[in-house]
């Protein structure tokens, strides 16, 4: 079997700059591309432009919180298998509830460590068929 | 021996006199009698009584009158410390009532009767009724039955909450038994604690909201740390971009930790400010020094405009200055690079007080946001990707011209034309106002 020579792209979401800028120099020195967004409603839109294999996303964000941005992936049949992890600050659990509907397959917690968040990216990749494959 | 006719006529005399006497008698007595009523009908006129007789009625009518008097006075005397009590227990904001044994309502005052307004006309008596949650109510009757056994100083103290069945508003009280009698009665008292348990929520959002605002400084800097310690950042470029960003992190960090502080003394009222005279024309033109460079910078317009001299106030440089500093930097932060940033500070006769304004050529504040510019936390959606602050740094501002200083602060802006924030301080002298 051929690997695929294609880098997979993950869509880094959250309103803070700083926090983009590092998980993104980790993720491209593990050897992904990367695309970058600042609040849901930016991520939303980068994800009609581009090819997206797993989206990372904050949860407090202006204009589309993470939750509103998982739940229009979860909702959109174009981005099935598409898996949304989110980092978050937030001090609390989501409510089972609403974490089924949002369509997130796990949270990860700030402050975070690079090398945990990579595994974990790895890992929920292995788990899902390749989205360029299922289309 | 006595001669028989002389002891006839002796014996009849004498039974003559004694009928006299008593016919005299029984009219004396109807005499007096008839007086006495007289003496008690105020409107009869006494003057054509015999002088001793009218005496003695204008006396009688005198006593009863004091009588009828001292019952009148007694009466309302009675009656003003009844009302009186009344009035003081409607004056309390806690709720009270007098239940029986049995839970009957025997009295109450305005507020318990205010608890359920609606509920009230159906039957007042019923402990259900003033207290309207069923679950609360029998609570509080079992803890007042609880108490026929005990000590006759012991208090039961229970948490209540009601919800108004009309608007589902939730109200919540700490209701206090104690025993009135020895028939079972007792008296309830119920104190509102809804407001506790509103500030209680404000603080516990205040340390979820820190919390995260804490965290997120922290995240650049650990994952940083870690790169470096797992080799990932050989690379000069990239060790200095982390390394810078995990620097300003760290800087947001000590700012958000002081400016909690800050805020949280000055909330308590255990800031200690250093109280002297302040110059705010020098002042203002110290922080405008300050801050001219990072103007620069960005290409802005840092301009400084001071009214006359007697600018004094008396006040905390350094939170004075603090403030200052943060309308200033926050406008060299945000404002679109290329626009001017003016500073102004003069005399406002009208008010007394010396303001600071700073006036700015950017973006303006969505009409929506002004009123809530100045909460802990609040951000202007438009203004977040191009800086980020502690959240804080207006409510600061706020606390120290308001709390500290007795000031006011406040904020103008039309939306595409700039911002216009100023604040100010009662003037030292209202003479150098009007100069």
């Amino acid at each position: 079997m051929m690997e695929d020579p294609t880098p997979k792209t993950i869509l880094v979401v959250d309103d803070e700059a700083h926090i983009v800028r590092v998980v993104a120099f980790k993720l491209r020195a593990a050897g992904f591309a990367v695309i970058e967004a600042f609040d849901g409603e930016e991520a939303w839109s980068c994800l009609r432009d581009a090819e997206v294999d797993l989206v990372l996303t904050d949860q407090q964000m202006p204009v589309l919180d993470g939750i509103g941005l998982a739940r229009r992936i979860a909702g959109d049949p174009r981005f099935k298998g598409v898996p949304v992890l989110m980092l978050t600050a937030r001090g609390f659990r989501l409510d089972p509830e609403e974490f089924a509907g949002s369509g997130i397959v796990e949270m990860l917690d700030k402050p975070f460590s690079p090398r945990v968040l990579l595994e974990r990216i790895h890992a929920n990749l292995a788990d899902t068929t390749p989205r360029r494959e299922a289309a | 021996m006595a001669d028989p006719a002389s002891l006839a006529g002796v014996l009849g005399f004498a039974a003559g006199a004694a009928l006299a006497a008593v016919a005299w008698s029984a009219w004396i007595r109807r005499r007096f009698a008839r007086a006495a009523a007289d003496a008690l009908d105020p409107d009869v006129d006494c003057s054509t009584l015999p002088a001793p007789l009218a005496l003695l009625v204008e006396a009688r009518r005198d006593a009863v009158e004091r009588t009828r008097r001292d019952a009148t006075l007694g009466s309302r005397i009675a009656e003003e410390r009844a009302s009186r009590s009344a009035r003081m227990l409607d004056a309390l904001e806690d709720a009270v009532l007098v239940i029986d044994s049995t839970g009957e309502v025997m009295d109450r005052n305005a507020t318990a009767t205010a608890l359920s307004p609606g509920r009230e006309r159906r039957d007042p008596r019923r402990l259900d009724a003033t207290i309207p949650s069923p679950t609360a109510a029998r609570e509080i009757l079992d803890l007042a039955r609880g108490l026929a056994e005990a000590d006759p100083t012991a208090v039961r103290r229970t948490a209540v909450r009601i919800i108004d069945p009309d608007d589902g508003n939730e109200r919540d009280f700490e209701a206090l038994i104690r025993r009135l009698d020895e028939t079972g009665r007792c008296v309830v008292v119920l104190h509102e604690t809804t407001r506790e348990r509103e500030i209680a929520k404000v603080r516990s959002e205040f340390v979820a909201q820190a919390s995260h605002e804490l965290r997120t400084p922290l995240s650049s800097i650990r994952a940083t740390l870690e790169m470096f310690e797992e080799g990932d950042l050989e690379d000069p470029q990239a060790q200095a971009e982390m390394l810078a960003i995990a620097s300003e992190e760290a800087d947001r960090l000590a700012r958000l930790v002081d400016d909690m502080l800050d805020i949280s003394r000055i909330e308590a009222g255990v800031a200690r400010p250093t109280i002297e005279r302040v110059d705010l024309g020098s002042l203002a033109a110290e922080v405008v020094e300050g801050l001219q460079a990072a103007a620069e910078r960005r290409d802005l317009r840092l301009e400084l405009h001071v009214e006359g001299d007697g600018l004094e106030v008396e006040g905390d440089r350094a939170m004075l200055g603090t403030v200052i500093g943060n309308l200033v930097g926050n406008a060299v932060k945000y404002v679109p690079e290329g626009e001017r940033i003016a500073v102004e500070v003069s005399a406002e006769d009208l008010t007394r007080s010396v303001v600071v304004t700073v006036t700015d050529t950017g973006l303006g504040i969505p009409p929506e946001d002004l009123p809530r510019i100045f909460d802990k936390f609040y951000r202007v959606r438009r203004y977040e990707r191009r800086a980020r602050g502690t959240g804080l740094g207006l409510d600061l501002c706020r606390n120290i011209v308001e709390q500290v200083h007795r000031g006011r602060i406040g904020v103008d802006s039309t939306l595409g034309e700039g911002a216009r924030f100023w604040f100010g301080v009662p003037a030292l002298h209202a003479s150098s106002v009007a100069a």
